[in-house]
């Protein structure tokens, strides 16, 4: 997860220690007062979902699934994360609001130490349930929309959607709960991309997150219709410019991208353009600390089954299960071949990445979606978008990043 | 620890879509079969696929087990390894409910 808001615009955020070992800097109540050393946890605690959303990397149903945990269960799953040390807990689905004992496993993780945060459709948000799972300690509700309504609908595969979704949104605001909205964008959706942040501002919003496709569940279905590099370059210059605009205002909006770590080398080349060199190396520092794709080592997903992934859209490959062993023994299994080939990624990396400049702040992007789209693990990310001659770092060639 | 005292370890590997496949690989040929988690493919060709992009480099053996035929035998405790929760562990058949209100 990258913030464009804390890199170009210097806005403080609660993440600003956990993501950038900047807590000392920060005005706002920190997640953690020192950089992340346990990976966030994602759990998808159930696969039932009540909409059908043509990219969900879960893959989630309509109908329930055998195999989910029972509270008892999901309590124990709880306490391992806990013991291990885990600072945050992602309560994802499916949709988790389905759960009918969602506010007694949010308020246990809570109570042991983690900070409980949520990943919702919405749709199932009203003040009265975004009361409740404030007052048993969630911390921040993320809200998904993929457009403005017709577009949104249409995704989502249920008309009413979008208006349900900025229901939810108004619910967590109305509270005083953190809210944000998070936004997959394809070129189905593209066009919405500034409405949809214009509208949502007006709302209340001041927290949008950025997904791009990743090729897992059924959003490797979709890659035909994820942007080309090209038009990812463009949207994410128009991000940029987007919150440098909204802060010129006055209007701190917090924007941030998740998914392709081409965006960090797009951010230094961004900010010297902007703001010249002195500018562009801080934001390099920043994302050198951040520490470039987290797949494996800072983000961690176990699904409904209770089966360790190395993020929430590889769903296709598990480490283990945490029915079977804690899910710290598992995460720290180096034995396992898997974990130690993406630990070490960096010096197995081919092609454009191997002698990129920006290696070390981006660690290759997804191996998902280079080993789904040559079948190469240590392949390039086949949506990294940076031009050659940001890829050598060899000026002769150089042009503006908004080329 | 008494290995003897291994029970059953709850969950059901069969609900996914597409099949689970436990792997297990040999690097070495005199090196024990060694387990290295679960690809998804709906037939062992496609599960033999996955797992060679992501293990089969450069290992002797590998060998694909259909996860739904492993019974799973442990001396841990899942339930209740810091405190044993109170209620009974029935799984939420009915639950979990869409909160329709």
């Amino acid at each position: 997860m990258i913030s464009i808001s804390k890199l170009l615009c210097d806005l403080d955020a609660e993440g600003d220690g956990l993501r950038y070992d900047d807590a000392d800097a920060s005005s706002k109540p920190q997640i953690t007062n020192s950089l992340q050393r346990r990976p966030v946890v994602v759990w998808n605690a159930t696969r039932r979902c009540n909409l059908y959303c043509a990219h969900c990397y879960a893959a989630a149903q309509r109908e329930p699934a055998p195999g989910e945990f029972s509270t008892a269960e999901a309590r124990s799953f709880l306490d391992q994360l806990a013991d291990y040390g885990v600072p945050v807990v992602l309560f994802s689905g499916g949709e988790p609001m389905v759960r009918n004992d969602l506010t007694e496993l949010v308020r246990y993780a809570a109570d042991i130490g983690l900070r409980p945060v949520l990943s919702t459709n919405g749709t199932l948000l009203t003040t009265e349930r975004a009361r409740e799972l404030q007052d048993a300690g969630l911390k921040y509700a993320g809200i998904s929309v993929d457009g403005l309504p017709e577009r949104n609908d249409d995704f989502r595969g249920q008309e009413g959607a979008f208006d349900a979704a900025v229901r939810g949104i108004e619910a967590c605001l109305e509270t005083g709960l953190k809210t944000g909205l998070r936004y997959t964008i394809t070129q189905a959706n593209a066009p919405d991309l500034e409405g949809v942040v214009d509208l949502l501002s007006d709302v209340g919003l001041d927290r949008f997150c950025f997904y791009h496709l990743d090729y897992g569940g059924r959003g490797a279905d979709i890659a035909d219709i994820d942007l080309t590099p090209d038009e990812k370059r463009a949207a994410v210059k128009r991000l940029c410019d987007l919150t440098l605009e909204y802060h010129d205002r006055g209007e701190e909006i917090e924007t941030l991208l998740v998914g392709n770590y081409a965006d960090a080398g797009f951010l230094v080349e961004y900010a010297r353009d902007e703001f010249g060199q002195d500018k562009a190396q801080v934001v390099y520092d920043y994302l050198e600390r951040n520490g470039g794709d987290p797949t494996g080592e800072r983000i961690a997903d176990v699904d409904y089954e209770g089966n360790v992934h190395l993020t929430q859209f590889w769903q296709g490959y598990s480490l283990g299960n945490v029915r079977d062993r804690p899910f710290g023994e598992i995460w720290e299994d180096d034995s396992n071949p898997m974990l130690q080939a993406i630990r070490t990624r960096d010096e197995r990396l081919r092609g454009r990445c191997q002698s990129c400049q920006y290696k070390p702040i981006c660690r290759g992007g997804s191996r998902l979606r280079a080993l789904a789209s040559s079948g190469d693990l240590f392949g390039p990310d086949p949506q990294c978008y940076l031009h050659e001659h940001e890829i050598s770092g060899d000026p002769a060639s150089a042009g503006g990043a908004a080329d | 620890m008494d290995r003897s005292r291994r029970s059953r370890v709850p969950g059901d590997r069969q609900s996914t879509r597409v099949p689970t496949w436990e792997v297990f690989i040999r690097s070495e040929p005199t090196d024990p079969l060694h387990h290295v988690g679960s690809v998804t493919g709906s037939t062992a060709e496609e599960a033999h696929e996955q797992a060679t992009a992501l293990f089969g480099w450069d290992d002797v053996d590998l060998w694909l087990c259909p996860a739904e035929a492993v019974e799973r035998y442990t001396t841990r405790q899942f339930l209740g390894h810091r405190d044993r929760p109170q209620e009974t562990d029935e799984p939420q058949e009915t639950a979990p409910g869409v909160d329709q209100a």
